[in-house]
């Protein structure tokens, strides 16, 4: 998808659905894990996931980014009709690339690689992505500044506070102009006000650059700062803001 | 929240007109339902019968905006015990919900959706002091972080609900 | 500590009852080769104790040439002449005995009769597989075999043969003794260093897999650790439930290896070292020996396990810091180079006749520093270049796999550090066997092949040494052989007194092709003709020597020329010795003569150094996959999340072959010249110099090759491991 970086500039908020999920089951062993989910997802939408441990909310994250294949259903991807592709179709490697080029990661805790310092921490994606090494750690240098990182540039993760280690990750995740932000529990081990400050940023820097965004979280809070949130129970998608506007109307 | 004691409050920082009240009030506690100009005065009333407060002399022409208050010995009592007398966890919300919730069970009715409704309204308030605390200053953002702790602690208690619901209409039905 | 403590958290889940299972397999196999390698060296200590009694020269002073004594009732005349078959030497003793004799020969008790003889069992074995005119004949009647009791080896090709007195002239040393040697002469320096040096190399891969064994799973273990104190246990109980876990484990896995040791000993009897294959009793290791190995094992990796543990410092949220290593410092170059210099002083001394004291035990120290030295040095250089590299790094794997080298250069260090030494080992005994003499052009010289060398003894010829005082007919012996199918032709070389040069009739010349034939008279020609010669000499001369009276000509050597068959030269050997002429031990080929006992010194190890290469790197293969598996293990999540954001497996590959690779190609280089540098110090000690290196024979290179591949294959089989361990499912415990 070479096409992502400039399509996030062209202003195209709320309206066209960028993500969409039909019908998805993934099933590990005895556990149904996905029942059926249908859901959309907006370019620009920062959207909440929230529900019960176990109640597949990663699942779902991960078939939505392709890091999964679905036992049934498709997911697809895309905003105009020319560059949706349908990720379930593509195959390991397509996959990988995309994940690469489009998306970005950030998880709760360890995903930054302990040997390496903040700055080629953040630069990893930049040179797999096949970026020289220079210009990868000045784009770096730059992300790590608009996180308010440029002092732990050189710090190892073990240097770093959790607040600091998920700013990193952070950096790392939108270094590349992904269009898509997947975020499993990002402030998951962080206190009430480290998280607090890795949401603004977060969902500052996603707004200003029209950066898709799907939180994976149980804390309320940190779902406030949501544009809506959806709640996955046993398997199954309940939207929340949606519902709760229909009974409004009714 | 207790207006009375609160105005009773400004009042001990130093004695004042009712109309600085008003307006120290509001810019402190008012940011979401600023006080009326009556409901000042009728406080203030009451506080005099009380003892509370006292006049000190009028300056110049009548009319209530001429009066200056300020808090007696009794007054400042009151506000001790007040501060240091730790409130009773308010129920109210749990109870109506409770209620609501015992009541659709009982006829039958989907409770869960009642809940999700229930915290669906709760997400979008949270939502709204969230977008609030952009750009706010320290004492707004805390306001809306004390509001918004308490609405996460309902929710709490509507997940924790949601979740022992088969349990809980069980014991209605058997009950 | 309570040992269900220890249970619960050792043993608790599959991945830690297998973190057992390779401890206890490493240490066993530790203990299995260490006891074998012990006994071997005791071996080789016993048989020569129990061959000593061929070694004539400590029984006294021989007999005087040309006087023949009788021997007594309790004296016996004893020669032992030198006895060859296919290239191969047969320790032979004539004995010459009274039929009263009290004299008891060790392993066959009398003496034989004239005419009789005793032999090996392997010898006889050989007389019996060929025809008795190749070797049989030369002995007479076999009346017995020789006693293991008096054998260095199964193999040992020993003949004791009766002889009438009067062939004992003394020219081949003879000694008249009532009692055999039953001490060692003890000379053997030599062969003890070279032995102990082997047995360290092979020693030395096994203790770095017990090493890297034992820190298996650590980061999984760390945290179940990290549980424990959070219930409340101190550091100290941790170290301690970690202590007590190894001992139990490496205790298990020792007395399975003293299991293993024992049961393979019979098998590790066959394997030829220095004079052949060993008897299984001489592999038996004194029991006292075995509960100090054991004990000490057990010892030396639970106090290990333990401090480790505690100095990992666990606190009860886990590792808090992580476990950063200590930076290397140059310090970790100093035993290299004292021991790399130390034996390269030790060398220069002797080539500069400088007498050093417990010359063979600097070198064996220096051996071991300069082994170690290698190991300990290597984190050192390793994390220089990669911190050079580390900077220069352009795609993520190198990125990725730099910074992991530059934050645990002894970790990723010891991954190829037994494959290092291995190399090393390799090095120095491939060096090592190429010695040559250093006097000797090898592609020069009598009977060389190609023979397009002027005036070269042919190929094939055999040099029967002539007992001058020994008045002779040598017409008889010559029809004879000239008479023994395959003998192309006989020529007698005379000495004269005053003489250069070896004199020749003028129809032996001919016979030789050094004239046309039908010439007369006499010839000479210079001694190189029958000897070994030097490099760069010219080609002997041969000129007419008219003046020369045949009655001053003293024989010499008889030239036996054959087809150069094998059974030819047998059979011509066979006759030469039970003809009428007495000779200075069997006839030989120049190439024969020149290979004494110094030639054989490092061949006699050949099976050992192809035995320690091969254990050695199987073990550091092992010890590379182990070690490559468990990096990979404890960055997993990390990787995952990589993998999981796009990473293709690819990069991942590539990670872990740049991990091995780098500190491997550091120190790669530095390996091959120490280990040459280490066999040229030690080949020109032992030899005082008279041997140097050259380059080693195709199958040295084969050996590396396949050692390298082996690695390779190490690495290349984590993939798997690697890509299943980073796969998506191990990241979900969010
Ligand atoms: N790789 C897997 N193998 C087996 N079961 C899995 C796997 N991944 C998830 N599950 C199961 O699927 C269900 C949903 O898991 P998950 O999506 O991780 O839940 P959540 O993120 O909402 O806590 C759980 O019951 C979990 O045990
Ligand atoms: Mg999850």
């Amino acid at each position: 998808m070479s096409t992502a970086i400039a399509t996030t500039t062209v202003p195209t908020p709320h309206t066209a659905v960028l993500l969409s999920a039909r019908g998805l089951r993934v099933t590990f062993g005895h556990t149904e894990a996905l029942r059926g989910v249908d859901l959309d997802i907006n370019t620009g939408e920062v959207i909440a996931v929230m529900g019960p441990s176990g109640s597949g909310k990663s699942t779902l994250l991960h078939a939505l980014a392709g890091v999964i294949v679905p036992d049934a259903g498709t997911v697809s991807y895309g905003s105009t009709p020319a560059e949706t592709v349908e990720i379930c179709a593509l195959d390991e490697t397509a996959r990988a690339r995309l994940r690469l080029t489009d998306f970005g990661f950030v998880f709760q805790f360890g995903q930054l690689l302990p040997d390496l310092s903040a700055i080629d921490n953040v630069s990893i994606p930049l040179l797999l992505g096949g970026m020289r090494r220079k210009d990868a750690l000045r784009q770096a240098r730059t992300w790590l500044g608009r996180l308010g990182l440029a002092e732990q540039a050189n710090q190892r993760p073990t240097e770093l506070s959790g607040g600091q280690a998920q700013r990193v990750a952070i950096a790392r995740a939108l270094v590349t102009g992904p269009r898509v932000l997947f975020a499993d529990e990002p402030t998951g081990s962080l206190d009430s006000l480290a998280a607090e400050n890795v949401m603004v940023l977060l969902t500052d820097v996603a707004r200003e650059t029209g950066t898709t965004v799907l939180i994976i979280t149980h804390d309320a809070r940190t779902a406030s700062y949501a544009d809506r949130e959806i709640i996955v129970r046993d398997g199954r998608v309940t939207a929340g803001f949606a519902l709760s506007a229909s009974v409004a109307g009714s | 929240m207790d207006n009375t004691l609160t105005l009773l409050g400004l009042l001990g920082t130093r004695p004042s007109h009712g109309y600085d009240l008003k307006h120290s009030y509001d810019r402190y506690f008012g940011a979401q339902k600023p006080l009326a100009f009556g409901q000042v005065y009728a406080t203030l009333a009451r506080l005099i019968k009380n003892g509370l407060i006292l006049t000190l002399g009028e300056e110049s022409g009548a009319g209530p905006d001429r009066k200056r208050y300020e808090v007696t010995e009794a007054g400042r009592s009151r506000l001790v015990e007040w501060m240091f007398t730790p409130d009773i966890p308010a129920a109210t919300l749990q109870s109506n919900l409770f209620a609501k919730t015992v009541i659709a069970l009982l006829l039958g009715d989907d409770a869960e959706r009642l809940l999700d409704v229930q915290r669906a309204e709760h997400m979008s308030r949270m939502r709204e002091l969230t977008a609030a605390k952009r750009g706010a200053t320290l004492m707004n953002v805390l306001m809306c972080d004390h509001a918004l702790f308490h609405i996460e602690a309902d929710l709490r208690w509507i997940d924790l609900t949601a979740a022992r619901l088969n349990e809980l209409r069980e014991q209605v039905r058997a009950a | 500590m309570s040992l269900a403590l220890t249970r619960l958290v050792a043993a608790g889940t599959r991945g830690a009852r297998l973190r057992l299972v390779g401890i206890a397999a490493g240490v066993g196999i530790g203990v299995t080769l260490f006891l074998l390698l012990w006994g071997a060296f005791n071996g080789l200590q016993d048989r020569e104790e129990r061959s000593s009694w061929t070694a004539l020269a400590v029984a006294g002073d021989p007999v005087a040439v040309g006087s023949t004594p009788a021997p007594t009732r309790d004296t016996v005349l004893v020669s032992s002449p030198t006895e060859r078959f296919d290239g191969t030497v047969i320790t032979r003793l004539d004995i010459a005995a009274t039929s009263d004799s009290t004299v008891t020969v060790p392993g066959i008790s009398r003496p034989p009769a004239a005419g009789t003889y005793y032999a090996s069992p392997a010898l006889a074995e050989l007389i019996d597989s060929v025809p008795a005119n190749q070797l049989g004949e030369r002995f007479g009647t076999r009346i017995g075999l020789i006693s293991d009791t008096a054998l260095a080896s199964p193999d040992s090709l020993v003949v004791v043969t009766g002889q009438p007195a009067a062939r004992m002239t003394g020219a081949v040393m003879t000694f008249a003794i009532s009692d055999f040697p039953t001490l060692s002469f003890g000379g053997r320096a030599t062969y003890q260093t070279l032995a102990v040096v082997g047995g360290i190399a092979i020693l030395l891969p096994v203790l770095l897999l017990v090493g890297i064994v034992t820190d298996l799973g650590a980061a999984e273990r760390r945290e179940r650790f990290a549980t424990l104190r959070l219930l409340g246990a101190t550091p100290g109980v941790v170290a301690r439930i970690a202590m007590g876990e190894t001992a139990l484990t490496s205790l298990t896995g020792a007395l399975l290896g003293v299991l293993l040791a024992w049961l393979v000993r019979p098998l590790a009897a066959l394997l030829p070292i220095n004079e052949g294959t060993f008897f299984v009793a001489d592999l038996a290791v004194p029991p006292v020996a075995v509960i100090a190995a054991v004990t000490l094992t057990v010892l030396a990796t639970s106090l290990t396990a333990g401090y480790r543990t505690y100095r990992a410092g666990v606190g009860p949220l886990g590792v808090t810091r992580q476990q950063r290593e200590r930076r290397p410092r140059v310090v970790a170059l100093v035993p290299l180079t004292v021991g790399f210099l130390g034996m390269l002083g030790v060398t220069v001394c002797t080539l500069a006749d400088i007498q050093v004291p417990l010359f063979s035990t600097l070198l064996i120290g220096g051996f071991i520093l300069t082994a170690v030295g290698l190991v300990l040095a290597g984190p050192y250089l390793t994390y220089r270049v990669s911190r050079v590299a580390a900077r220069r790094a352009r795609g993520a794997a190198g990125v990725i796999a730099l910074a992991r080298i530059t934050a645990t250069p002894r970790a990723t260090f010891r991954a190829v550090s037994g494959l290092l030494i291995a190399l090393f080992v390799v090095t120095v005994f491939t060096a090592a066997v190429t010695s040559v003499d250093a006097s000797v052009d090898a592609s020069v010289g009598p009977g060389s092949p190609g023979g397009g060398e002027e005036n070269a003894l042919p190929a094939g010829t055999l040099l029967a040494g002539l007992d001058s005082t020994a008045a002779t007919d040598f017409d008889e012996s010559r029809a004879l052989l000239t008479a023994t199918e395959g003998v192309r032709g006989v020529a007698l070389a005379y000495s004269l007194t005053n003489w250069e040069g070896v004199i020749l009739s003028g129809s032996d010349a001919a016979t030789l092709g050094l004239l046309p034939s039908g010439a007369a008279g006499y010839v000479s020609i210079d001694n190189s003709y029958i000897n070994v010669r030097s490099a760069g000499e010219a080609p002997p001369r041969v000129t007419e020597a008219p003046t020369v009276n045949p009655d001053d000509l003293e024989p010499w050597v008889m030239l036996i020329l054959t087809d150069g068959t094998v059974a030819a030269q047998e059979r011509a050997r066979t006759t030469a010795e039970t003809g009428q002429i007495t000779l200075m031990g069997a006839p030989a080929s120049v190439a024969e003569n020149q290979g004494g006992s110094v030639a054989t010194l490092m061949r006699g190890f050949t099976t050992m150094a192809h035995l320690g290469v091969l254990i050695a790197t199987l073990i550091s293969t092992v010890s590379l996959a182990v070690s490559t598996t468990a990096s990979i293990l404890d960055r997993r999540r990390s990787l995952g999340l990589l993998r999981l954001m796009g990473m293709p497996v690819p990069t991942l590959r590539r990670i872990i072959l740049g991990e091995a690779a780098l500190p491997f190609l550091t120190v790669v280089g530095g390996s091959i010249l120490l280990g040459v540098g280490v066999a040229w110090s030690l080949i020109t000690t032992l030899t005082y110099g008279k041997r140097v290196l050259s380059w080693p024979e195709p199958s040295a290179y084969i050996v590396l090759g396949v050692s390298l591949l082996l690695a390779l294959t190490a690495v290349l089989a984590t993939f798997r491991t690697a890509r299943a361990h980073t796969a998506v499912s191990v990241t979900r415990f969010e």
